[in-house]
């Protein structure tokens, strides 16, 4: 009871503090409060544009960020977005495949595409001058496709010579697993490259219908970052991309919600050396106000790599109690966002015989949060989450990245100060409540594959994801 | 120039990744079929699955009474979520500029600097200490340096250490080689005070316990047991170019007699010898000049005197290296073949950097749109032609004395000779027909825009910076470096690889049934020339 009227309390002030916020962002830094603008142009029609000028630079990225991906595909045509992305390169009605690499190659340039649960996304990095020649070929290959029956076919093999690249990987493998297990029935759940039978059948038009569908104004952000000129990219995307793509308000799309199932996907042999699991949670949605103290929460937890040399001192409890009673070879905590959910836990490898010591120890840090977060911990988190964002906006292509994906899920492109204060005015309250909310008595989902003959049931996972005294 | 050493990376770069906040997973696949070998590949048994999900909320009721559980706090934040109105107005007036690199002598010690607006400040130093220095008794001492580096000292134990660098939001990478060793810290503007102590006591306080000293010699233990056969062949090649030449140490260590001689005392007493004022060069980008001398000649007073080390000059004598593996991961074995060419010091440099990229190469399976290198050379005419070659991509492996530039391959045993072959005929045609104009100007503009993408980066500026001052005593401009690139020739290509065909290879070949693997003797034969192991 205390507790509730406390953070009834709190959360009054939290909100009082936040409306004075304005007055205190004097107190900022000059590089959080002098970081360059953003610019966003929304063209007619309701296409995006939105660039960041560094002087001096003599290349650029620069991406189309499409709000679609295999979410928004039926069991009918999952894997149309991912096989999208390989007949992209293979000709256009103004290229042949030949013509369209060779000129990218004899520029110097770099053209690439990456296809997610929620977003698409190609881009380009070329010189500076080059930039305008970018955003004609990426135009083109978007909308000008020739999507040839005879390259359709030939696609096929090589998407499934992909699948079993991909499936060699075990990281990307659990995560599928986990997936189709944490969100089965639902879009989530279904795999980017899609099934096997779906790779042999999706016919030309089932890929023109998905363009049709998606590749709309309202879902595209067109973003770029480097040796860019605002004006004169608008003037170019408003040429290549304006009258051609399809008009429309962002509601005529509406989404599948997403459900959350416990649950949890066993794969077991007996003869691979190392295992591997990955429990979660339920996470937040982009716009969340969960948003960043799961952040937070996934930096207290951190990660862990035996060969990384740090040994017993990484400053994660977690991380510390791995190391000394070895067991694990390294783990990792995730925190995936989506739209209207998400994914939170802990992926490790570890070895055979001490699954149900890694799983004690991995759920009582998992609730430990709930309790027992310190202030000085979230502050320590705090610190490592700002440095970590400004580390990763290194480089051109990142920045675009960043930018890109920030107009598709919050909307707009939130600034350092804004990031910062957000970070800032997460207490340690906000973690508990936060795990409360994630971890605390929830159902979770698991997945794991190898030798996992010592991994304990559901159940006895799920009891302990709660104390009954602390 | 690290920068271009990216391309044909020796040891590979190590700079370590950030962890980043959302887990972007993408191109995967998963089928219902069970028993697939699609789905679970290189596996001979069936998988036992098993499923289970739960209806939210039935667990609830059957486990325990209501009212038992400890109680949590609330479940509201006090944050608001994030919606289309900022938070706040202000006012931008920050504009992305680089500047000019500004070098002063702080009393024996080079400093240099680059300001470039942005939250974060790297500084790394550049010490001319490394492997090839390793003799009896301090084998894998660089090695070890580089895994300890966050280690305790008087002041403060590894733990304190790592916790102090958490909370300001910093990190600290090591990276050793043959030729250096260098050390960078990467923080936030404000913590630059602190962060900047904190990384001069790694470097040059560390206490190296017995204890410490041990675990670290597990981990390479485990590096060792672990290590690729791409790694291993590269090792290898090292190893067959130069013989008993100090370059031709492996960098790696993993002989447990070796790694047993490191002891604490040992690694202090090689810090005492190399880390001296003359003998390492410290950098930064994005910070400022001014505050960067202060910090150095605040914090490297006690640093002693002293200079680049000798070392004996490394010959290139060519010769073979063969590592049966018989329980390789994918079966197949991996070949390499190089010849020599001039290191960081040689004129033509830059013309081996482009000859590199001319040739590229990778997988045969590779992600990766135009750009990657798909019309290089290797690509086209081995892997494109060649169903078997798994892999073919060119490296280049320079160093302060001397290079080599090779190609490595990959495929199944029974064609590791068509493979070695299929390299052997392209280091011939190099040698006897120019390059078209087409491959050359490509191969310019790729290595151009490489290196300029490259440098965006704040933490590739720093490390750039001190490693081009510790081996060239000065920075070259990207510009200059672009207009050398624009200055090579095909005739250059043609006299480089004719130079280094007139030594004998070094061949390394790493994997299962080697006996597939041409010898020595053969390619010698081949190449009509009485090269002699």
């Amino acid at each position: 009871m205390l507790t509730r009227q406390a953070s009834r309390l709190a959360l009054q002030a939290g909100r009082r503090s936040f409306g004075a916020l304005p007055a205190s962002t004097a107190s900022y830094p000059d590089y959080v409060l002098n970081a360059p603008e953003t610019s966003v142009t929304t063209l007619d029609g309701g296409l995006r544009v939105a660039s960041e000028t560094t002087i001096g630079s003599e290349t650029a990225t620069v991406g189309v960020f499409i709000d679609a991906g295999s979410r928004f595909e039926t069991e009918q045509n999952n894997g149309a977005a991912h096989f999208l992305e390989h007949m992209a390169f293979k000709g256009t009605t103004n290229r042949t495949q030949q013509q369209l690499e060779v000129e990218i190659e004899n520029m110097g340039g770099h053209l690439n595409a990456y296809t997610s649960r929620e977003q698409t996304v190609y881009f380009a990095k070329v010189f500076k001058k080059d930039v305008p020649k970018a955003v004609e070929i990426l135009g083109d290959i978007l909308l000008d496709s020739k999507l040839d029956e005879a390259a359709i076919d030939r696609e096929r093999d090589v998407i499934l010579r992909e699948m079993e690249e991909v499936n060699k990987n075990q990281e990307e493998l659990i995560l599928d697993h986990l997936h189709e297990t944490a969100f089965q029935g639902t879009g989530l759940g279904r795999t980017i490259l899609g099934p096997e039978s779906n790779i042999r059948s999706l016919t030309r038009s089932d890929l023109k219908n998905y363009i049709d569908t998606h590749y709309v104004a309202p879902k595209m952000v067109i973003a770029g970052a480097g040796a860019i000129d605002h004006g004169e990219l608008c003037n170019v995307v408003g040429d290549v991309f304006g009258s051609r793509v399809k008009g429309g308000s962002a509601v005529d799309f509406p989404m599948e919600p997403a459900i959350f199932t416990g649950s949890d996907k066993r794969v077991r042999f007996d003869s691979d050396d190392k295992a591997h699991i990955a429990l979660a949670f339920e996470g937040a949605g982009w716009t969340s106000e969960y948003t960043f103290p799961l952040m937070v929460m996934q930096s207290i937890l951190g990660s862990w790599d035996r060969t990384s040399g740090s040994g017993r001192n990484i400053a994660s409890k977690f991380g510390q109690e791995v190391a000394e009673h070895e067991l694990a070879h390294s783990f990792m905590t995730f925190n995936t966002a989506y739209k209207d959910t998400g994914l939170f836990g802990i992926y490790a490898v570890a070895p055979d015989n001490k699954l149900e010591d890694l799983m004690w120890y991995m759920t009582s840090n998992l609730v430990r949060i709930v309790h027992k977060t310190t202030d000085e911990e979230v502050s320590r988190a705090k610190t490592q989450l700002k440095a970590n964002m400004l580390m990763t906006l290194d480089g051109h292509a990142n920045v675009a990245e960043d930018i890109g994906r920030q107009l598709l899920t919050y909307g707009r492109r939130l600034s350092l100060a804004e990031t910062f204060a957000r970070i800032d005015a997460i207490t340690a309250d906000d973690v508990k409540a936060t795990a409360a909310k994630v971890v605390n008595d929830q159902d979770h989902a698991l997945a794991a594959i190898g030798p996992i003959h010592g991994l304990p049931d559901y159940n006895w996972i799920r009891r302990r994801s709660y104390w009954l005294r602390a | 120039m690290l920068s271009i050493t990216r391309l044909g990376s020796a040891l590979g770069s190590r700079v370590a990744t950030v962890t980043a906040s959302s887990f972007q997973s993408s191109r995967r696949c998963f089928s219902r079929k069970t028993g697939n070998e699609l789905i679970y590949p290189n596996r001979t048994s069936s998988p036992q699955i098993t499923e289970h999900s739960v209806n939210a909320g039935s667990t609830r009721e059957t486990h325990r009474e209501k009212g038992d559980m400890l109680p949590p706090p609330s479940t509201s934040v006090s944050l608001p979520a994030i919606t289309l109105e900022p938070l706040f107005k202000i006012d931008h007036k920050g504009n992305n500029e680089l500047t000019e690199v500004q070098i002063t002598d702080v009393d024996g010690i080079k400093v240099g600097s680059l300001e470039k607006s942005g939250g974060m400040s790297t500084i790394g130093v550049c010490v001319g200490a490394g492997s090839k220095w390793e003799g009896e008794g301090t084998r894998g001492i660089n090695q070890a340096m580089e895994l300890m580096c966050l280690k305790g000292n008087q002041e403060m134990g590894s733990t304190e250490i790592v916790e102090r660098l958490d909370s300001l939001g910093s990190q600290i990478f090591a990276l050793s080689s043959r030729d250096n060793y260098t050390m960078s810290v990467d923080c936030l503007r404000d913590n630059l005070d602190p962060a900047f102590k904190l990384w001069k006591n790694c470097l040059l306080d560390g206490v190296y316990s017995d204890e410490e000293v041990e675990e670290c010699k597990d981990i390479m233990g485990w590096i060792n047991t672990e290590m690729m056969g791409q790694d291993r062949l590269k090792e290898g090649i090292m190893g067959a170019a130069y013989g008993s030449s100090p370059l031709g140490n492996t960098h790696f260590v993993g002989d447990e007699r070796q790694v047993s001689q490191i002891t604490g005392a040992r690694i202090r007493e090689w810090r005492e010898k190399f880390f001296t004022r003359g003998n390492m060069f410290i950098g930064g980008a994005g910070i400022e000049h001014a505050k960067l001398v202060d910090l150095v000649g605040e914090h490297f007073k006690d640093v002693k005197e002293g200079g680049p080390v000798e070392c004996a000059k490394s010959e290139y004598v060519g010769g073979e290296f063969r590592l049966q593996e018989q329980n390789s991961i994918d079966g197949l074995t991996r070949v390499a073949v190089a010849f020599e060419v001039g290191g960081w010091h040689d004129d033509d440099m830059v013309a081996i950097c482009v000859l590199q990229t001319l040739l590229g190469g990778g997988d045969s399976f590779s992600a990766g749109g135009p750009g990657k290198g798909m019309y290089s050379r290797l690509y086209r005419e081995v892997l494109n032609r060649c169903y078997w070659a798994e892999a073919a991509e060119a490296f280049i492996m320079l160093h302060n004395d001397a290079g080599i530039i090779g190609i490595s391959g990959a495929s199944v045993p029974s064609m590791s000779q068509n493979l070695t072959f299929q390299i052997l005929e392209q280091f011939a045609k190099l040698s006897y027909q120019n390059v078209t104009d087409e491959e050359l100007s490509r191969a310019k503009n790729m290595l151009r825009c490489n290196v300029l993408t490259q440098l965006e980066s704040r933490q590739i500026l720093a490390e750039d910076l001190v490693r081009q001052f510790q081996t060239y005593g000065e920075r070259l401009d990207p510009a200059v470096i672009c207009e050398k690139i624009d200055a090579v020739t095909k005739d250059d290509l043609r006299r480089i690889v004719q130079k280094g065909m007139s030594k004998p290879p070094s061949i390394s070949c790493v994997g299962p049934d080697l006996d597939k693997c041409p010898l020595f003797e053969q390619i010698a034969h081949i190449r009509g020339k009485d090269d002699l192991l």
